[in-house]
């Protein structure tokens, strides 16, 4: 035998034979090239998806190629990242493919320009820090997030380093916060004291959650501010975890840091970040989960750093936001009251699925999510408790955290049944974004125990088969949690689709709407409907009307021709606060809203009444031609601007005389002129 | 001869000594960026520096080398402490009422970076071997507390800067992808847009009754084509009354595509000081509305009335 053999056999796998060494070397080739044509496959198969729905008529092919390109650029990286024999830096590195990746759904939909209700309100908030150089600048589309001014500072900050425009700026900061998300939620599983492979899996199984494909990537505070939270929770479990003196004061400034960052940029995952601290505050307070060394000091900094949150954001809610609670609390409130009224049997639930574009596999699948986060979350409970009692989750601070994200994570089950009522399904859907960072820290750990049972069966069939079968798990997971979010209009591009948030922008209205600013000049009062409003409000910079029971613009629409405008004190109102045109679209006389809102989520029931089949509005908007204090100053072929001249206490509205002029029994003639 | 790595291996030490003033000066670089033309090429130097540079130094002045966040959780950390320092700025530019601008960002920037350099590089010349009361360094205790993964993981710190090298290259294949998909997507064939026709006045801009002179007067208009066929009108114009009658003679007009007819309506004087209402009306005379399943009609309307003529002869 010669050294060199003998050698080998002492230690065979650090010296493989070379002909071990040239098949590991060509698989692993065979598996980048796989994996490449797989990624570049799966991003041509989601771009022709778009190009089918933008060009065909409504079918379902263009969610067939898309959720083929999803599942192309995906599930390969889920499965490396999944695959124990996966180095834990490569794992990092398809961490950040799957951010960057997971954002070409979104990027795609609307690479120019907003296009979702809120992104234009966000727009609008950013132009008007560059344009003034001040924050806080009234907005128009959504008063509230002017108070929170942290992702507009940020975004303007980079028009300002870059010359790049506001909406390429905005997909930067987009791009950078969804890929730190995907990131921070690993972190965080990490933190918790999760190997690499578990916390990669969870980041993973995170972005199944509804919101994580499309809702979390629009431009809007949420998509920044859910990362900002996610990292200092990140901080805070570091803050926790660290021993005295070793570094628990870096985290603690950490956390404070990042909390004040969330704090200026989103409410509501502010009140979240609080919620979440203050479970943790509380386990890690437990002495059954937490009773180890140096406890009490641990839970009394997990207890400041939770009041220091809580501080900071009641000082911003006080002093720089106080509308907060009274835009928020309605939601909950309505929310709440609906599902007692369906549980008293006097209401209806809302229907799921309504008026979706969705095909039927994508709803089934989203029924499927549920019972398929149940199951693990049941499975991830079994192991905590198995581990618990063979001693190897010995009570301490990790025990307690665990704990904590594994109750944050069960919240997410009672929440599903706010989805039933109308005004609690938006706020609901909103929770799950940070339920499922818990339901994922619980259900993580059960999946990589699923894929190693799986990987232990001797028969290669058994083993492929299981696989397979925890793959398809997490493409129906994936399917059913997109379509349990946005709606189809949101996802896919089309042809016009009358009261669509996402697919009602024509270049006819952008034409109008840059007429109207040229014309009229910017910053007038409006009145006019939701989608025509966001046009008009962003890209206008005009200021739309915000209809409420209190203000009821709508009824200049509603009433009947000839009829006067009730209530009475709407048109004083509207003369008080110098609202100087109104736009009307006729198509909202002939077609329904497909989003079921006219003007505001809270349109009263009236506007959908349907008398002869038609809407309500049908044959009642051509009296604005007639009315002697509006003028019509442009129309084109579904737009129409009236210019408002109200009658008011000082000046009394005398209006056109109703007989043509007559100059001694002969009509007054005029005549056309061409000018060049 | 000196190779590269000679080089890099006697720069290494004076990085590691001072990077938060390296740090400092790269972001101090950032004037001479806004020279590179706006735009993507300009965003790939100078958001790095934007965020990376004001976050990373505060990571540094706020841990010790030893304990301070490493590879991706670094760059993450980072990242979006640079965010919320740039939101931070502008607050700070707010209450102290000084516009927020590119210079003043960019200054105000500048001097929390330069703070958090100074406190960075107070530290590490405190912890530096040889030197401060942090020489002999604390002995390692194992943190009961540590799970089997962490530990193994304190064991790996080497690990960290292949993690780094892994995570630009995946950068680096993702934008690709992303950049790809979206030429691909840009290049593919779209649907035409939708054509559309709009009239509006372009006299000075009416925000009441338009005054007529004894002379009578030209009210001006517009009509903008923008569909892809040539489309023939009837222009029209009326008293509005009860009922309405004609107020000029009919015009029929042929517009290209994309085509802008500029015209006015020459409203002659007026008999009395009543106000009068004018319509001016665009029919495509072989085009169907889809809606009201009639031809598609635009109009425009103003009221009138004469500057000379007293209002009590209106009767």
């Amino acid at each position: 035998m010669t050294a060199a053999a003998y050698q080998r056999q002492l230690n065979p796998t650090s010296h493989p034979e070379p002909s071990v060494h040239r098949y590991r070397a060509l698989q692993g080739y065979f598996l980048a090239v796989t994996f490449t044509a797989c990624e570049v496959g799966g991003m041509a198969a989601v771009v022709r998806a778009y190009n089918i729905a933008q060009t065909t008529l409504s079918n379902t092919s263009e969610f067939t190629f898309f959720w083929a390109g999803i599942f192309l650029l995906q599930l390969p990286i889920a499965g490396l990242i999944a695959r124990r024999a996966t180095p834990r830096t490569l794992r990092a590195a398809l961490l950040t493919l799957y951010g960057l990746v997971s954002y070409a759904p979104k990027l795609l939909r609307n690479p120019t320009s907003p296009i979702y209700h809120d992104e234009f309100a966000h727009w609008r908030e950013t132009y008007e820090i560059l344009s003034t150089g001040k924050l806080f600048q009234p907005n128009p589309i959504i008063s509230i997030l002017a108070r929170f001014p942290g992702l507009h500072a940020t975004t303007a900050t980079f028009v300002h380093t870059t010359g790049l425009t506001i909406w390429q700026a905005a997909t930067l900061v987009l791009i950078i916060c969804h890929v730190a998300l995907v990131l921070g939620i690993a972190a965080l599983a990490q933190s918790l004291g999760l190997s690499n492979r578990t916390a990669s899996v969870i980041a993973i199984l995170y972005g199944l959650n509804s919101s994580f494909l499309y809702f979390d990537t629009q431009y809007g505070y949420e998509s920044m501010a859910i990362t900002l939270a996610v990292w200092a929770l990140v901080s805070y479990v570091r803050a926790i975890r660290s021993q005295w003196g070793r570094g628990r004061a870096a985290w603690t400034v950490l956390t404070v840091v990042l909390s004040a960052g969330t704090v200026v940029t989103h409410h509501l995952s502010t009140f979240t970040l609080v919620l979440i601290m203050t479970l943790v505050a509380l386990t890690v307070s437990v002495p059954w989960l937490a009773r180890g060394e140096g406890w009490v000091r641990t839970a009394a900094t997990a207890w400041s750093l939770t009041l220091i949150t809580a501080l900071l954001a009641g000082a911003w809610f006080r002093f720089i936001a106080p509308s907060t609670w009274s835009y928020l609390s309605p939601f909950l409130g309505r929310g709440l009251s609906e599902l007692m009224q369906v549980a008293s049997g006097s209401g209806a639930t809302r229907q799921l699925f309504g008026a979706s574009l969705s095909p039927w596999w994508e709803q089934k699948s989203a029924y499927v999510v549920p019972v398929f986060a149940f199951g693990l979350a049941v499975g991830g409970l079994l192991l905590i408790r198995a581990r618990i009692r063979d001693g190897s989750m010995p009570r301490g601070r990790r025990r307690a955290l665990l704990i904590a994200f594994a109750l944050l994570g069960l919240v997410y089950f009672p929440s599903t049944i706010f989805i039933l009522s109308p005004a609690g399904a938006e706020g609901a859907r909103r929770s799950w974004a940070f339920t499922w960072i818990g339901l994922c820290m619980l259900a993580g750990p059960g999946v990589v125990w699923l894929l190693d049972w799986a990987g232990r069966r001797v028969h290669q069939w058994l083993r492929v088969s299981l696989y397979s079968g925890l793959l398809a798990a997490l493409a129906i997971a994936l399917v059913g949690g997109t379509a349990a979010g946005v709606d189809a209009s949101y996802r896919f591009p089309g042809p016009f689709l009358y009261g669509s948030d996402a697919r009602s922008i024509t270049p006819e209205l952008l034409a109008a709407s840059k007429r109207f600013a040229t014309r009229f000049g910017i910053g007038n009062n409006i009145v006019t409907d939701r989608y025509t409003g966001l046009i008009f409000g962003s890209m206008g910079l005009q200021n739309p009307a915000s209809p409420s029971a209190g203000f009821p613009v709508y009824n200049l629409y509603m009433a009947k021709p000839g009829a006067p405008v009730r209530p009475a004190f709407l048109l004083f109102d509207l003369s008080l606060s110098n609202y100087t045109y109104l736009i009307v679209d006729r198509r909202m006389a002939y077609e329904t809203p497909e989003l079921g809102v006219y003007f505001t989520s809270a349109d009263p029931a009236s506007l959908f009444r349907t008398p002869g089949g038609r809407p309500v509005f049908y044959g009642r908007l051509e009296k604005f031609s007639k009315i002697k204090w509006m003028i019509k100053v442009f129309q084109s072929n579904d737009y129409s601007i009236y210019r408002l001249n109200l009658p008011s206490t000082t000046t009394p509205l005398i209006g056109y005389k109703d007989q043509p002029p007559n100059l001694r029994g002969k009509l007054v003639r005029g005549n056309f002129l061409a000018t060049p | 001869m000196i190779g590269i790595r000679g080089v890099m291996r006697r720069l290494g030490p004076l990085w590691l000594w001072a990077w938060p003033l390296w740090t400092l000066v790269v972001f101090g670089s950032l004037i001479p960026v806004r020279l590179l033309p706006e735009g993507y090429a300009r965003a790939a130097v100078a958001v790095p520096i934007l965020l990376l540079v004001p976050g990373s130094l505060t990571l540094g002045a706020v841990f010790s080398q030893r304990l301070r966040p490493r590879g991706i959780a670094f760059i993450c950390f980072a990242a979006l402490l640079g965010a919320v320092w740039s939101a931070f700025a502008s607050l700070a530019l707010y209450a102290y009422g000084v516009l927020i601008t590119a210079d003043n960002t960019y200054w105000c920037l500048l001097i929390v970076s330069a703070v958090l350099a100074i406190v960075a590089e107070t530290r590490l010349l405190l912890g530096w071997p040889g030197r401060g009361h942090r020489v002999a360094g604390q002995p390692e205790t194992p943190d009961p507390d540590l799970s089997d993964a962490e530990a193994n993981v304190a064991k790996t710190r080497a690990a960290t800067r292949r993690e780094g090298y892994y995570a630009i290259l995946a950068t680096i294949v993702g934008v690709s992808l992303l950049g790809g998909g979206l030429y691909a997507y840009d290049h593919l064939p779209h649907p035409a847009p939708t054509g559309y026709t709009w009239m509006a006045w372009t006299s000075p801009q009416i925000k009441g009754d338009i005054a007529i002179g004894s002379a009578g007067a030209k009210l001006g208009f517009q009509i903008v084509h923008h569909q892809s066929d040539t489309t023939n009108f009837r222009l029209s114009a009326v008293w509005l009354g009860t009922p309405s009658v004609p107020l000029a003679k009919s015009l029929t007009l042929s517009i290209g595509p994309n085509r802008t007819f500029r015209g006015a309506i020459f409203v002659p004087p007026l008999p009395d000081g009543c106000t009068y209402r004018i319509v001016v009306a665009l029919t495509a005379t072989r085009q169907i509305d889809p809606l009201t399943k009639k031809p598609q009609t635009w109009s425009i309307n103003a009221d009138i009335h004469e500057t000379g003529k007293s209002l009590k002869t209106c009767r």
